[in-house]
């Protein structure tokens, strides 16, 4: 055995890691507890000796361990993989053997105390900048986190014998020694590298000394240069020829060359091009499989925008300006670990196709907007509709569009586009209880005059992406008249004021689907039904007309579709 | 009000117009297509929409070049045709 002094020494940068709440998170408890109960046995056989600087081999049982003061590097003859109960029962061992031993050391640690300088420690994390955090975690998860981070940082640290990072919604901790903390720092997913938490406590980090801001996450410079000129260029030649020859014209090929192009942007990072081409190939299917979605309207505008957007890229020199033609990647606009939805209800309807649609929507707290989230089938007949609503298929617990349209939610490895929220399976779902007044607060609007105002926000804006609940709105409801079905139009019509005598118009248009919303209003013509209605609501010259999706009747959510 | 209605209207029928042009293709408009088209610019005029006049009676050259002149330049439709789709939804995004 080596001698004590130095044995002493060696074992000195471990200490911090012998405890059991972080043994515990980068092994498991079971193991903790096995460890402690069998290191009474073993431990008057267990052999230490200092192998190199920073790796001390642990003779225990009938396994050699190879102790690394980075935890998880620590290997084990034994057949396990991970962390073992060796390396445990031997991380106990040293801090049972410096305690006994630490008398020898007493007199230099008193002398040491007075010297120990803090400055010194986490010089690792004091160096770190957001250029050399780029170059570790890669362009995609840097940008995602920063995102993240700004919408609500759920970064707790913790300075004692280590810097701990908890980050409570994902349920780890990041530990980063005093010395080489980037190194040797460790995470309880108990993944080696840099995971994405380290990464997360590591951008927090610098968010809080101050060293990245929000505009850091613009790092991407949109040059135009010869390459893309020249796709720019083949692209309007192929937008010119399908006007020239305009509908009637077009033979089929266009679709492989809408991909091609597609292909194309997307290489040159102009992503919203490569989006509205995308939109261009699927618009031409529609046309060529004489599919009813299909719209001549659309396919015109599609091809207008995308002729827009690239000429003015090609005229701009603002990189702002560029950068908002180009678009970001669909990955980069939101991909957040955890978001909070409170559920605002549900409406049924059947669409040109004759498919029968239920959508749920849903207050986005985080991004302070309002998603939705919608599922189709062919349509046969009405008793459908009940059958699709209580069907569990959303996410990976397979919840209802009954049960999450009322409740409010926490949402892991959601998958958010422009006003939609993905029912992909492997976003993991969290109820929380039904949704409350108190949860629709912040969303309500009492004051109609305002909805005015946001719906001419979105005027102006050619080149916005189509978000399919940008005039979705959670309105006050003061009063309830003038309930009348419209036999000529067959839409059941009422209006809907707000304190100041401002009215919307709403209306629910009769179909075997809406009957039962519409035999709702019907039951009681006077009364106030519902404290706050969801509807979708469109301005015209002062005059505003909505379409009823879903109410808030005594606090609670009210589906009136089903 | 009145106004509004006569913007509506130059805003609703240049939409018809150049869908139906987006239908039919440059190659092949029809007379009464630049009949309309003309009328279009004329109300344009008189309402003081200079750029959409501008835009409108470009389209128009344009078009008879295709049908009567070899310097017909397909670009220069193309650009023309999206400049007024653009104009026309701001312009809606105005007046509706």
């Amino acid at each position: 055995m080596d001698s004590k002094n130095s044995v002493i020494n060696e074992i000195k940068p471990f200490l911090p890691f012998i405890n059991e709440e972080f043994i515990v998170s980068i092994s498991n408890k079971g193991i903790y507890k096995r460890s402690v109960k069998d290191l009474e046995k073993a431990k008057e056989n267990i052999l230490l000796s200092i192998k190199d600087a920073g790796t001390i081999e642990v003779k225990i049982e009938d396994a050699t361990v190879e102790l690394n003061v980075n935890v998880q590097n620590s290997k084990c003859t034994c057949p396990s993989s991970s962390i073992c109960k060796h390396i445990v029962m031997a991380l106990l061992y040293l801090k049972e053997f410096y305690d006994s031993n630490q008398s020898i050391e007493e007199e230099i640690k008193e002398d040491e105390k007075e010297k120990i300088d803090e400055t010194i420690f986490y010089e690792e994390l004091k160096k770190l900048t957001g250029e050399k955090i780029l170059e570790i975690v890669g362009k995609k998860i840097y940008n995602s986190v920063i995102n993240s981070i700004f919408i609500r940082n759920e970064a707790v640290f913790e300075y004692g014998d280590m810097l701990t990072v908890t980050i409570a919604s994902q349920n780890v901790k990041v530990y980063f020694p005093k010395e080489k903390s980037i190194e040797n720092a460790m995470c309880s997913c108990k993944e080696k590298g840099i995971c994405s938490h380290k990464a997360y406590a590591l951008i927090s980090y610098l968010i809080k000394e101050g060293k990245i801001t929000e505009a850091d996450t613009e790092y991407d410079k949109i040059e135009i240069g010869e390459k893309e000129r020249e796709i720019i260029e083949n692209l309007h030649a192929f937008i010119g020829s399908m006007f020239d020859r305009g509908i009637s014209g077009l033979t089929g090929n266009e679709i492989s060359q809408a991909e091609k192009f597609y292909i194309q942007t997307y290489g040159i990072k102009l992503f919203a091009a490569a989006d509205e081409l995308k939109n261009l190939s699927s618009e031409l299917g529609f046309y060529f499989s004489k599919n009813i979605s299909f719209s001549n309207k659309r396919l015109m505008h599609i091809l207008c925008s995308v002729y827009n957007r690239t000429s003015a890229l090609l005229i701009i020199e603002d990189n702002r300006k560029k950068l908002m033609l180009a678009g970001q990647r669909q990955e980069e606009k939101f991909n957040l670990d955890n978001i909070e939805l409170v559920g605002l209800g549900a409406s049924g309807g059947i669409t040109k196709r004759n498919d029968l649609l239920i959508t749920a929507y849903f207050y986005c707290k985080d991004i302070k907007n309002i998603l939705s989230m919608s599922t189709l089938r062919p349509y046969e007949n009405s008793s459908q509709l009940s059958t699709l609503y209580n069907m569990g298929q959303v996410w990976s617990n397979e919840l209802s569009f009954k049960d999450v349209s009322v409740s409010k939610m926490v949402l892991k490895d959601a998958k958010l586009s422009t006003g939609k929220v993905s029912s992909a399976k492997s976003t993991i779902c969290n109820i929380k209880g039904k949704t409350t007044e108190e949860d629709i607060h912040e969303l309500v609007i009492s004051d109609y005059s305002i909805i005015v105002d946001e719906l001419r926000k979105h005027k102006f804006r050619y080149f916005e992406p189509y978000s399919a609940t940008k005039n979705i709105f959670l309105i006050k409801v003061e009063e309830i008249k003038n309930i009348e079905y419209d036999k000529i139009e067959q839409k059941l019509k009422f209006d809907s004021l707000d304190l100041n005598g401002n009215t919307i118009i709403f209306d629910i248009k009769y179909n075997s689907v809406s009957e039962n919303a519409i035999k709702y209003f019907e039951k009681n013509k006077t009364g106030l039904y519902f404290e706050y209605i969801l509807g979708s609501i469109t301005e015209k010259n002062g005059i505003m007309n909505g379409k009823f999706l879903s109410g808030i009747q005594g606090g609670q959510v009210k589906n009136i579709f089903f | 009000m009145k106004n509004n209605n006569v913007l509506e209207t130059i805003i609703n029928d240049t939409e018809n117009i150049m869908n139906d042009i987006f239908l039919s293709g440059f190659h092949t408009v029809q007379p009464a297509t630049f009949e309309k088209l003309e009328q279009i610019e004329e109300l344009c005029r008189k309402t003081g929409m200079s750029r959409a006049e501008e835009l409108v009676r470009n389209l128009r050259d344009e078009l008879n070049k295709r049908r009567n002149s070899f310097e017909y330049n397909v670009e220069a439709a193309t650009d023309i045709f999206c400049k007024l789709e653009f104009y026309i939804q701001n312009a809606k995004d105005m007046v509706l």
